[in-house]
């Protein structure tokens, strides 16, 4: 096992575990869904921090 | 009628908790954490908690805590090589995460991440430093917080685990 991770605490990580987290942070490359869920987030914390509301996503 | 919209905020300890459904006996830890430990935990700043609201009814929520990632040997941290000399690296962790099984797919789950995405980027990183965001995932959300923009490292394919790390890299949004 390499990872250890608790509920409401720390991580460890070790082994290919490790490798890959660092793999993937040096690489340093744009993660499109992340950049996008910022985006949305900070218009939500606007709305949060004005006291507004948040529409429900429409399906289909 | 029930409102089209929701509301995010702090739990408060006046919050009704008591009528949160999930429907799912293996969601039931998440239900117990909200009735049960939710309050306590916000009120001596161990983690603190943001709830979904609609109509006044906690549709869902999701729970933030510190948390530090250790890579058990020295870093290569190509962007801060100073950084390399610490022992740990900065995160905040998702700790819970859920929403009622009356408002499934309304995408109050996504906005919740997104929300915390944005605050720990933001307010938090902003502040006082932190360099990721992390959470453990049970196997049915992986797919969900990898369109968040989360990592799942290899474990997960190794399926050892109910859980499995996820992590975002904040410096790189």
């Amino acid at each position: 096992m390499a990872i250890k991770s608790s509920t409401f605490g720390r991580v460890e990580l070790n082994g290919s575990d490790a490798d890959k987290f660092l793999q993937i942070m040096n690489e340093r490359k744009i993660n499109p869904r992340a950049s996008a869920a910022l985006k949305r987030g900070r218009e939500i914390l606007k709305r949060v921090t004005e006291g507004q509301s948040i529409e429900f996503k429409h399906n289909g | 009628m029930v409102e089209p919209s929701f509301y995010i905020r702090k739990l408060d300890q006046d919050d009704n908790v008591q009528h949160f459904k999930l429907g799912n006996e293996a969601f039931l830890p998440l239900k117990t954490f909200l009735q049960k430990q939710a309050k306590a935990f916000q009120q001596s700043n161990v983690a603190q908690t943001y709830v979904a609201l609609t109509d006044g009814i906690i549709a869902g929520f999701i729970t933030l805590t510190c948390s530090e990632i250790d890579l058990q040997e020295n870093y290569d941290l190509s962007d801060c090589s100073h950084a390399n000399n610490y022992e740990y690296l900065p995160a905040v962790k998702i700790a819970r995460l859920a929403v009622d099984s009356r408002f499934r797919d309304k995408g109050i789950g996504s906005a919740l991440v997104d929300f915390a995405i944005a605050l720990i980027r933001d307010r938090v990183a902003d502040s006082v430093g932190c360099r990721f965001v992390v959470t453990d995932a049970k196997i049915e959300a992986v797919e969900f917080y990898e369109k968040q923009g989360f990592t799942a490292l290899n474990s997960y394919k190794a399926d050892v685990s109910d859980y499995h790390l996820m992590f975002l890299d904040l410096d790189i949004l």
